[in-house]
């Protein structure tokens, strides 16, 4: 990047994509101000006229009829401006919210994992909403605010150059007064921002954890602490406020004087005869729309203030490194299982200064099944990432069918693959639409045909509207277990040529477990997979058992074998069998 | 939703304690817009005069006018300062006391419905949104209307026709226009705000599905739908922006109309010397004047759609029930754990299925008992039902010889000591989540009962011991870490009947062990009810109830259940529950399910 990426400079950089809204508005509203200038023009001339020629209403009508079509010209620039500035504001929240869909595809589910997921949507959503504010008020905002005063001056100049100065005096002194306090209410307000972030934090807590203050009595102590807390925010709020409140009143009193002084200086002028009403009345019409955008600018401001804290964490999104992989190959694949080679393979995860995989050697055959066993942040998720390829090894070798990863197309390594997360995910949607998810083409017939298979038929037929119950967030509440197997059937839909498992660690009851570990027996069969177990009964099951520890494989071998060699996984049974004893 | 009407009472009987206050304030504000439209006039008059007198040679007063001048600005600059602050104090109390009855409120409801994270956060946007009902809404309408019909009276003793014109016009402009712009936009609006929430759904499924959408290659179309619903979004605003730009050009069309229709019926008044030529100048600015109060109105329709749909949603939690019904006339608290459960039955909603059903037994002081069962098959509920987060439909439980009904749930839960399957930890100290359960213990009981669970070297090792903060911006502890805290807690309470639910989750066996032959000697002299999975540990229990089904299968000890009950021996299935990874000293780290209080908070 040529510039430095603070939030502010990328702001302003963006603001390309929108030059043409925001220049349309910025002449839109000058035009607009220009005529309102023209207007209080009409209106001195139809005052004097009435006031010192005693003039007729048809006199003056004429006037008046220009002063109609006036109006109506600024409510019709006052509507386009509007739109123009809208227009700004849509034109950026689309591109840039696409842009940020985009990014975060690109950047992959370590990224991902490590950022807060209400944060990242909350930056889609409301985030992108606030630079609105930015490219629809703030830019056309700054300008207008340059431009109509110098339009108005320049209009005053000629006919009293003794007011003009006094605008031009005290007009500098505004914003240099509201940026002077502003910087120092900022400060407070952001300490007044975390007061508040503590307080709603409070009160959330309080919330979520009610059912705790219930049984332990503690609800009316919970109630007078709100209270306390709420009433001491008020109060450091009140101390901020009132400051803030005093540089409004600073800025105010400021214009009104001025005005009160081009009053005061035209009246005794008038007496004096050294100028006309009709000029004079027309400087004081002017005088408060001298000051009206100046004042304007502190709500701009602070709009802008948002945008940037905003923008940063788009910033922080936009500079991440994003995952590629730039294989193209597409025929390394045939119709069967295929043989997965991993030669020293090593990861370690941004940040850490320990790997995660420290050199793995292992050959998995066409449809062999792997265990992986190992205790937790032995590295066997991490593995498991590794064949999904959704990180990519910094060193050593992954192949497929004898061809690096690298080289491979990574879509076509993923039609062959399945994964069934130790927390899979349930979409927004139906049981079906999650399903579906494994083959978008699959009939219903497929679909129960794969949740038998996967021990799952049972509870799905049982829903209330079956495969269209919609299941997610709002949905139907599944076991762990359950959703596991939901995940399985989708693996069976897919019919995948390797599966990748991580089963889940959480406690089932005896039944569940039963199920689960069928519905992986019966997956296992006819593909290749790597299941990261946590049940003796699954892992007898397998091929092959490999063991864990450090991010290093230390032992490998068949159940019988590794139980006679009496090492890790020796002791690991021993363990889970004294538990069952 | 509630009328318009109904709502305006609410609020108002919730702004009752402060209405010194908001009434002070609008008063103020009122002699601000007053002062500021009175200065406009008031100069206008003067430079006219002065002008006048300019003409005519003739001297004229003018220390009076511009003393007037410099006390309005005064009065306008510094009215609007002390209306600022008057309202302003005025609202946050009135947001305290809103936040405390809204707490009020949901505290004896039932636990299920307060599970939804997303709700509660709700909940407390919608608190900070009723600070607009004051200062958006009542304040400035009241103050509009207050100085528009000031304005219009003053313009009345000059001429009815300008009165009559200008409140035609400016009502229109301030009232209607908004009124109609408002009406106009409830649709786009309420779709606006639809269209988001459903973009934001799709995009936390989005977000936390990442890599198993990239996997199954299905990213670009769930990508493709976020993107039309953002574009959607943008949609509806624009229709919401073309009203508002309508309005507001229409506002400033009208305003300015007022303008012109004034000049109209003024210049021929004097004409025919009915008006004094230059009241001609203050007159025009006076109806400029106007306009600030006019533009103080269309933010309060707007302010007025926002608040009505938070107070719809806060006003929905009165009419939901509690929980559990408090007796009237509360008999003394029990003296003793002599429980017995005659035909229970429960369901947590009238159409749901039966949570519990049939459940006959008793339970005598100082007994120990296990309740074990197959997932779902009631065990939560038999304890909530003890804990009375849950009410009884069929049958009766009596303590003591009393149905539990008779006694205040506060005076039952006093006697009982519980950890709940999910322990819930404040964000806060450890000290201060082991304190909730005996605020005033000191910090001996306190180490004491960390050290019976287990936690006290745990704690010891912490970073700053047990003033270490826990939860989001603190330090992430462990499942079988924040069970033995709850386990301490409870503890702390030195109750005669304690009730743990499913206390070994989380703990690796050898943990587990040393434990529970801890909990086993310092509870001995204790009613004790424990729920778990863990079969291991419930061998020694010399009752163990067998639940399934919502229905009571079983109830004996290990021996006789093993010979003659089918469900205990399915449940001892031993095989399937042995685990490889129960060795690791941190076997609960990540591996049990978070607490669905914790993991909804992600998107709080």
């Amino acid at each position: 990047m040529p510039q430095p990426n603070t939030s502010a400079a990328w702001l302003k950089r963006e603001s390309d994509i929108v030059r043409r809204p925001v220049s349309r508005a910025i002449a839109i509203e000058s035009a607009g101000g220009v005529l309102m200038i023209a207007q209080a023009a009409v209106l001195a001339h139809v005052a004097d006229a009435a006031i010192f020629d005693g003039a007729a209403l048809t006199a003056i009508l004429p006037w008046l009829v220009g002063l109609f079509l006036l109006i109506g010209l600024r409510a019709i620039l006052s509507y386009a401006g509007e739109q123009a500035r809208f227009a700004a504001g849509a034109t950026i929240k689309a591109v840039v919210r696409e842009r940020l869909l985009r990014t975060i595809e690109r950047l992959g589910v370590v990224w991902q994992r490590r950022m807060p997921s209400g944060d990242l949507v909350e930056t889609l959503t409301e985030g992108v909403e606030k630079l609105e504010a930015y490219y629809g008020r703030y830019l056309s905002q700054t300008a207008v605010a340059v431009l109509l005063p110098l339009a108005i001056l320049a209009v005053i100049m000629p006919i009293d150059w003794l007011s003009g100065l006094v605008l031009l005096a005290t007009a500098p002194l505004i914003p240099v007064f509201m940026i002077f306090i502003g910087k120092g209410a900022e400060k407070l307000n952001q300490r007044q921002w975390r007061r508040m972030g503590v307080l709603s934090g409070h009160f959330l807590d309080a919330l979520q954890g009610l059912t705790t203050l219930r049984i332990f009595n503690l609800g009316a102590r919970e109630a007078r602490l709100i209270e306390r807390l709420s009433d001491d925010y008020r109060r450091s709020t009140m101390a901020v406020l009132r400051v803030a409140f005093l540089s409004s009143l600073v800025l105010e009193f400021l214009a009104t004087v001025s005005i009160a002084l081009v009053a005061v200086l035209i009246g005794f002028r008038l007496m004096w005869g050294q100028i006309g009403f009709e000029a004079g009345f027309l400087v004081l019409l002017l005088a408060p729309e001298f000051y009206l955008p100046l004042r304007n600018m502190g709500s701009v401001y602070h709009a802008r203030m948002e945008a940037i804290a905003a923008a940063e964490r788009m910033v922080e999104i936009f500079d991440a490194p994003a995952l590629e992989w730039p294989g193209t190959r597409r025929d390394v694949f045939a119709d069967a299982p295929p043989r997965v080679t991993l030669a020293a393979l090593g990861y370690t995860y941004p940040g850490s200064d320990r790997p995660a995989l420290a050199g793995i050697d292992l050959d998995i055959a066409a449809g062999e099944t792997i265990a992986v066993v190992g205790a937790s942040g032995a590295g066997k998720s991490t593995l498991a990432l590794a064949l999904l390829g959704l990180i990519r090894a910094d060193r050593g070798d992954l192949r497929i069918n004898g061809a690096p990863l690298e080289t491979i197309a990574i879509e076509r390594w993923r039609e062959q693959l399945a994964w069934v997360p130790q927390q899979p995910r349930l979409f927004h949607g139906s049981v079906r639409d999650n399903l579906l998810l494994g083959d978008a083409a699959a009939n219903d017939d497929a679909l129960w045909s794969a949740l038998d298979r996967a021990q799952a038929r049972d509870f799905v037929a049982a829903l209330p509207r079956g495969l269209d119950t919609p299941v997610g967030e709002r949905g139907q509440r599944l076991s762990g277990g359950q959703v596991q197997r939901l995940a399985i059937a989708r693996a069976f839909v897919r019919n995948a040529r390797f599966v990748v498992v991580d089963e889940i660690s959480a406690h089932l009851d005896a039944e569940n477990e039963r199920r689960l570990v069928t519905a992986l027996e019966a997956l296992a069969q006819g593909r290749g997979m790597l299941l990261i177990a946590h049940r003796l009964a699954s892992v007898a099951h397998a091929d092959r058992i490999v063991v864990m520890d450090g991010g290093r494989i230390v032992e490998q071998g068949r159940h019988e074998q590794l139980l006679a060699h009496g090492g890790v996984y020796a002791r690991l049974a021993s363990d889970s069998r004294t538990i069952a004893a | 939703m509630n009328s318009l009407g109904s709502d305006l009472r609410w609020w108002l009987r919730l702004a009752r304690p402060y209405a010194g206050a908001f009434a002070l304030g609008v008063a103020v504000s009122i002699v601000t817009v007053s002062a500021n439209m009175a200065l406009l006039a008031v100069a206008g008059w003067f430079i006219a005069s002065m002008a006048a007198a300019g003409l005519a040679g003739a001297g004229m007063n003018y220390f009076t006018p511009a003393a007037v001048i410099r006390g309005l600005a005064i009065v306008r600059t510094g009215g609007r300062y002390l209306e600022r602050l008057i309202t302003h104090d005025a609202t946050l109390r009135l947001l305290t006391g809103l936040r405390v009855w809204f707490y009020r409120q949901i505290e004896p409801l039932s636990t299920v419905d307060m599970r939804n994270g997303d709700l509660l956060a709700r909940v407390r946007a919608d608190i900070d949104t009723l600070d607009h009902v004051y200062l958006r809404l009542i304040a400035p309408v009241t103050v509009g209307l207050a100085c528009l019909l000031g304005a219009v009276a003053v313009m009345w003793l000059y001429s009815p026709a300008v009165a009559h014109v200008n409140l035609a016009l400016l009502g229109v402009a301030g009232i209607a226009l908004p009124g109609l712009t408002y009406r106009l936009g409830r649709a786009p609006g309420a779709a606006a705000v639809d269209t988001s929430a459903r973009m934001k759904a799709a995009a936390v499924d989005w977000v936390e599905g990442l890599g198993e959408l990239t996997v199954f290659g299905a990213l670009e179309p769930r990508r493709e739908t976020i993107d039309a619903l953002s574009r959607d979004w943008i949609a509806h605003q624009k229709q919401l922006s073309k009203l508002s730009g309508l309005s507001s050009a229409g506002v400033l069309l009208l305003t300015n109309l007022a303008l012109v229709g004034t000049a109209c019926f003024l210049v021929p008044l004097i004409r025919s010397g009915a008006l004094q030529p230059v009241d001609f100048a203050p007159l025009i600015l006076l109806v400029m004047g106007c306009f600030e109060a006019v533009a103080l109105m269309p933010g309060a329709w707007q302010a007025l759609g926002q608040a009505r749909a938070a107070t719809a949603r806060l006003r929905a939690f009165e009419d939901r029930r509690p929980a559990v019904a408090e007796p009237a006339h509360p008999a003394p608290p029990p003296a003793c754990e002599a429980i017995r459960f005659d035909h229970v039955g429960t369901r947590y909603q009238a159409d749901d299925t039966w949570a519990l059903r049939e459940v006959t037994l008793t339970i005598a002081p100082g007994e120990h008992i296990a309740v074990v069962g197959p997932s779902g098959a009631g065990k939560t509920t038999f304890v909530n039902l003890l804990l009375r987060l849950a009410e009884i439909r069929e049958g009766e439980i009596r303590w003591d010889g009393r149905p539990l009904s008779a006694y205040r749930a506060a005076d039952l839960r006093a006697r009982i000591a519980f950890v709940p399957q999910r322990v819930y930890l404040f964000h806060t100290s450890v000290r201060e989540n082991l304190l909730v359960g005996r605020p005033e213990a000191t910090a001996e009981d306190m180490i004491a009962a960390a050290d019976v669970a287990g936690i006290h070297d745990d704690i010891m090792a912490l970073p700053e011991g047990y003033d270490t903060l826990v939860g989001e911006e603190g330090l992430r502890l462990s499942g079988g870490q924040i069970r033995r805290i709850g386990i301490a807690r409870a503890l702390l309470r030195d109750t005669p009947l304690v009730i743990l639910d499913e206390p070994f989750e989380g703990l690796d066996m050898r943990t587990a062990a040393r434990l529970w032959s801890r909990l086993e000697r310092h509870l001995a002299d204790r009613t004790l009810i424990v729920v778990s999975h863990d079969l291991a540990r419930v061998h020694d229990f010399a009752r163990i109830l067998v639940l399934e089904n919502a229905g009571l299968v079983a109830d004996g000890d290990h021996a006789t259940l093993v010979r003659h009950c089918e469900t205990y021996r399915r449940l001892q299935g031993a095989y399937f529950n042995r685990r490889l990874d129960r060795h690791a000293p941190d076997a609960g780290r990540g591996e049990t399910a978070p607490t669905p209080e914790l993991s909804l908070r992600r998107h709080a």
